[in-house]
């Protein structure tokens, strides 16, 4: 597993700008991810850059690379073009799910569900933060814009003990156009994408800091009830943890794992609060 | 484990004979779920005691405690007073505390939770079945249901069980307290901590019970019905509690019982009381949610 902190532009304007910040999120998922051998791959040296809001100009097919995929294969599609916001040179990103794939760029066992995120702002200085592994992968991408940013979140479910299981993936997305959006694909279960985030908050505290701890909120989805937390994202509230200082946090199964948070308060991620402001942490290891 | 039920008027009484018959109904029920009743003194006295004639008054208690083999090192007293609640005259009122001793005199000591107040806004003239479930580590009730007219205004819902580990086996950290009615009708816990006074935290109360359910779709997914469970709070979000799980409200039919398969894999037995509420936990944040309802446990 490893983090990462890459310089990337939000800019669709040039062929060139278009390919350069698909190349770098290539190059990520390829540290850890198999790129399928899909026909109709996008072509990263032909590609031209989107004209319209909305197009999709290519798309990638991932797989992951751990002991489960022989059995619970987990397929990450990732289509590239422009937002579906006010200008085409403006990056957009969708994002599907799948359990196999049918050579052609088409996800199989599929819940169907294809989210998309869209920036609705360019950005110079932006940055892909994030980590990855072979059973998982959490970028916020363009991040250092709230008009920009965009985050994709894959991992397995898991039991008690933390450890990968295969019930099911699960996936959580965040971006200005599509706020925060979370979805389950269960093999064999048709699930449906939500439009926030499962966690619950007591609305009453502005803090959760106690003694020399401070507690964070372990995000759900749901598929067949309420999933297991993801090992990737945790909530908590703005003011307990400074955005950058990475952070350990210990989880209910005992395993401390390195978190970034990434500021950014917004006021409804989740269904499970009514706080005002939410932030959250990514994982960084 | 054990299940018990009681027949009585709906949370009303007038007389002296009407307060004692719902109020020792209670009390025979909860104990013949296999809790102890303490021998502190000033206990109630179902064939003495007058029914109270004004608005929040008690007219006694009594004390029950756990029975596990973590009693003796994590121990639980539950206090209840029965009375007459704060809406209107007539009208049953229980008072719940929990607490980590008692002395003798029907005071707790120790670690003790909010008192809390659970009480009926509403009446019907008809006689109601109350639902009851326990073991010797932990005790649920829903009292009056099966109301469709009244529903919330009329239930009384408590439970109380220790906390779990992420095998579902008791703890003796904590004790997780539960309660609904039409004085906190999005319901309120309480995660009282067991230990000693040197790492107690103030226990936290929360307005509505720790639990997600999606705002739609409901938890039928072919060929199960999936339930979403209850947590409590105390600085971090705690394992499920068993004695309650929330359900989409169209999954569930009044008066069904089924089994449902916790986080740790056992499958217990629950049953529908007829409760819908349209806002029971801290999942609502944009609208209405999905209407929910409660299971409880039944076995």
């Amino acid at each position: 597993m490893s983090a990462f902190s890459i310089s990337i532009n939000s800019d669709c304007s040039t062929d060139a700008n278009f390919r350069a910040w698909i190349t770098v999120i290539t190059n990520i998922m390829a540290t850890a991810w198999v790129q399928t051998s899909d026909t109709g791959q996008i072509n990263l040296l032909t590609v031209t850059h989107p004209l319209s809001i909305g197009n999709v100009q290519g798309y990638q097919i991932w797989r992951m690379n751990d002991s489960l995929q022989s059995t619970t294969p987990c397929y990450l599609k990732l289509e590239y073009g422009a937002s579906t916001s006010s200008s085409a040179t403006y990056p957009g990103i969708w994002v599907s799910v799948g359990t196999g794939t049918d050579g052609a760029g088409n996800l199989t066992g599929s819940n169907g569900i294809r989210i998309g995120l869209s920036s609705s702002a360019g950005n110079t200085g932006g940055t892909i933060k994030g980590s990855i592994d072979i059973n998982r992968v959490c970028m916020y991408v363009f991040y250092g814009n709230v008009n920009t940013q965009m985050l994709i979140c894959v991992e397995r479910t898991h039991n008690t003990s933390g450890s990968d299981t295969s019930t099911g993936i699960m996936c959580f997305l965040n971006s200005y156009v599509s706020n925060t959006t979370s979805f389950s694909c269960i093999p064999s279960v048709v699930t449906t994408s939500q439009a926030a985030w499962n966690f619950a908050m007591p609305a009453s505290l502005t803090s959760n800091a106690w003694g020399t701890n401070i507690y964070t909120f372990p995000i759900r989805t749901w598929g067949q009830g309420e999933t297991s937390p993801s090992n990737q994202l945790f909530v908590h509230y703005p003011s307990d943890i400074t955005a950058l200082n990475l952070i350990p946090i210990t989880t209910w199964e005992g395993t401390t794992r390195t978190f970034l948070p990434v500021g950014s308060p917004y006021a409804a991620l989740g269904y499970g609060t009514t706080v005002a402001q939410q932030a959250f942490a990514i994982r960084y290891e | 484990m054990a299940t018990a039920t009681t027949s009585t008027s709906t949370a009303y009484f007038t007389t002296d004979a009407g307060f004692r018959t719902m109020g020792s109904a209670i009390g025979t029920a909860i104990t013949s779920v296999n809790l102890i009743k303490t021998s502190d003194t000033g206990q109630i006295n179902w064939t003495t005691v007058l029914h109270p004639t004004t608005q929040s008054t008690v007219s006694g208690y009594e004390v029950y405690r756990f029975n596990d083999y973590l009693q003796s090192t994590s121990p639980v007293y539950i206090k209840i007073e029965y009375g007459c609640g704060s809406y209107a005259v007539g009208y049953m009122g229980l008072w719940i505390t929990v607490g980590t001793g008692t002395d003798g005199a029907g005071n707790l000591t120790g670690n003790i939770s909010q008192r809390v107040a659970i009480a009926s806004s509403a009446i019907d003239t008809n006689t109601r079945t109350s639902y009851f479930s326990g073991d010797v580590n932990r005790l649920c009730f829903v009292l009056w249901p099966q109301n469709p007219a009244n529903m919330s205004s009329q239930w009384l819902v408590f439970g109380i069980e220790r906390s779990h580990n992420a095998s579902g086996v008791d703890t003796g950290t904590a004790a997780h307290i539960f309660w609904s009615s039409a004085t906190s009708p999005f319901g309120s816990c309480q995660y009282l901590l067991l230990g000693t006074t040197t790492n107690f935290i103030t226990p936290y109360v929360s307005q509505g019970w720790y639990c997600s359910i999606p705002p739609s779709g409901g938890g039928s997914l072919s060929p199960n019905l999936y339930s979403y469970p209850i947590k409590s709070y105390n600085m971090y979000e705690t394992l499920p509690i068993f004695n309650f799980v929330h359900f989409a409200g169209t999954d569930f039919a009044t008066g069904s019982t089924f089994s449902i398969t916790g986080y740790d894999s056992v499958s217990r037995t629950y049953y529908v009381p007829g409760m819908v509420n349209t806002n029971a936990g801290y999942f609502a944040f944009t609208g209405a949610p999905l209407t929910t309802a409660l299971l409880m446990r039944y076995e």
